[in-house]
């Protein structure tokens, strides 16, 4: 048998393939009759009824005075009442009870000894009970009150101190959020880099189209350093917005104190 | 999807409740036919659908034809590696004839027997021994059994390719066959709201939804017949260094025994 004659046997494809065309008109035909009988509500969505109220959350249980957290300058935390707090119950430590002693008869002859003085074991602090308590303390709460007041410092302080000290030039000037905004810019600017810790004392002008001008050192630290960085943060903070209308003089003075603690 | 299909779909039920009370029937076969009138989509439509089965249909052979194949062959593999003679192999090349290896093999065969019958010191070249003794026959030449070995691989590819070649094209045509649908079907809409002079969503919305269907078939179409190729391809090339391999053996085995 030649080659040729083998691939020619071989070239027939293999039959079958009008069983598995009509195996798949089947199939078609199964799936188009499943598409006809499923209920029309599998291929929509029911239009849901419309929604009458919607709630908006904007606090998201964050800290605001709503719920008790510290908000903006002014506010002042309000002295609520604590509970006192309770003491750990301790139970009290009881001593073991004492040995019975052994009866025994004393020997006629024997002399009287003197008894060794007893020594009276005093209960730990601890076994003494609860302490007694003075009742409802007030301490600082959790929840805030807009008081409208301000602080008193309006001074820079780095991390922790207590901003204190500066003044005006002019007294009752009517605008202490113009200050907190000065205060804020030149804290923006201001260098706590440098290690060292210390007192700076800084005088300037304010003039009415909010520029700063004549910063110099009032009272220096001892520190050049320091005195430098506070310098510079007045120096380059250069504007602020102009002066609040409600403020009549064409220019203010200012003194302001940068503390630097550690 | 869900934000613009709600509002629509609400806008199509409302228009469709406001023409007739709401049916409970199925949607896509509805809107393909619901019409009544047989244009252009529909025609597209019943072309899609033929495709598919066709496709399909072809899919299921290929499938089954492999898989008789791959059992095949690893039975005549066996047996090829078992058997002293290639007479023994030959005598059941005919029950494993859907194993391309067979077709390899017997081009192969008639090819070494072709050649030991015309040569002189050959006591029994229609049953050549692959592992006999001395004084066996020798081949005039090994390369013309490799060329044999060659055409028959050919052969196999192509039978085993034969009509994978209709899926690759319903792949690539079906969606713009069903896109072909959907543009006619949307013109036809748009000529109707003409018509009408209404812009009322009532007019528009079945018309278009009707044409979309021929995308959607399109689609149906193509996506199995992508998947199905990519596979079958995959197989074809299995089996194409199948035979490879086997051809090297097979002529490995010849150059041994009768050089």
């Amino acid at each position: 048998m030649d080659v040729t004659d083998v691939l020619h046997d071989r070239m027939q494809p293999p039959s079958g393939l009008q069983w598995m065309v009509l195996a798949s008109l089947g199939l078609h035909g199964v799936l188009a009759t499943a598409m006809v009988l499923a209920p029309g509500s599998w291929m929509r969505r029911q239009p849901s009824a419309p929604r009458t109220t919607m709630t908006i959350s904007l606090s998201g249980g964050g800290d605001g005075p709503r719920n008790g957290g510290m908000t903006a300058v002014g506010g002042r935390p309000v002295q609520v009442q604590r509970p006192p707090e309770e003491a750990p119950k301790r139970e009290a430590i009881v001593q073991p009870a004492a040995k019975t002693p052994v009866m025994t008869l004393p020997r006629p002859n024997a002399k009287p000894t003197k008894a060794a003085p007893t020594t009276v074991k005093e209960a730990p602090d601890e076994a003494r009970g609860r302490t007694p308590t003075k009742g409802a303390e007030t301490s600082a709460g959790n929840s805030l009150a807009i008081t409208g007041a301000r602080g008193l410092g309006f001074g820079l302080a780095s991390g922790g101190g207590p901003g204190s000290g500066s003044s005006l030039d002019v007294e009752n000037f009517c605008c202490p959020d113009y200050i907190m905004l000065m205060i804020e810019r030149i804290r923006s600017n201001w260098d706590q880099s440098t290690g060292a810790t210390g007192e700076v004392k800084v005088q300037f002008t304010i003039r009415r189209d909010g520029s700063l001008v004549n910063p110099a050192i009032e009272r220096s630290s001892g520190i050049p350093a320091l005195d430098i960085a506070a310098l510079r943060a007045v120096a380059m903070t250069k504007t602020i917005p102009p002066l609040p209308d409600a403020f009549p003089n064409p220019a203010l003075g200012m003194h302001l104190n940068f503390q630097k603690f550690k | 999807m869900r934000t613009l299909g709600g509002p629509l779909l609400a806008l199509l039920v409302q228009a469709q409740g406001a023409v007739a009370p709401e049916e409970s029937g199925p949607s896509l076969v509805r809107l393909a036919f619901g019409s009544g009138r047989i244009g252009i989509t529909q025609g597209v439509l019943l072309v899609l659908a033929l495709a598919s089965v066709l496709s399909l249909g072809i899919v299921f052979h290929k499938l089954w034809t492999f898989r008789r194949a791959a059992r095949q062959t690893a039975q005549f593999l066996d047996v090829f590696r078992r058997s002293n003679k290639f007479s023994e192999v030959q005598a059941v090349c005919s029950s494993l004839s859907a194993s391309p290896l067979v077709g390899l093999f017997q081009a192969g065969y008639a090819e070494l027997t072709a050649q030991l019958r015309h040569a002189p010191a050959t006591p029994d070249a229609a049953t050549p021994n692959p592992r006999g003794p001395a004084g066996r026959p020798t081949l005039k030449s090994l390369p013309a059994v490799d060329r044999a070995l060659l055409r028959a691989s050919a052969v196999e590819v192509n039978k085993l390719e034969h009509r994978v070649a209709f899926l690759a094209t319903t792949a690539s045509i079906a969606p713009f066959i069903g896109l072909f649908g959907t543009v006619w079907g949307i013109i036809s809409a748009f000529e109707g709201i003409g018509q009408t002079g209404s812009t009322n969503l009532g007019v528009v919305a079945p018309g278009i939804a009707e044409a979309l269907v021929a995308t959607a078939a399109g689609l149906f179409t193509a996506i199995p017949a992508v998947y199905f190729y990519n596979g079958l391809s995959q197989r074809v090339k299995l089996f194409a260094s199948e035979m490879d391999d086997f051809a090297m053996e097979f002529l490995n085995i010849a150059e041994r025994n009768f050089t």
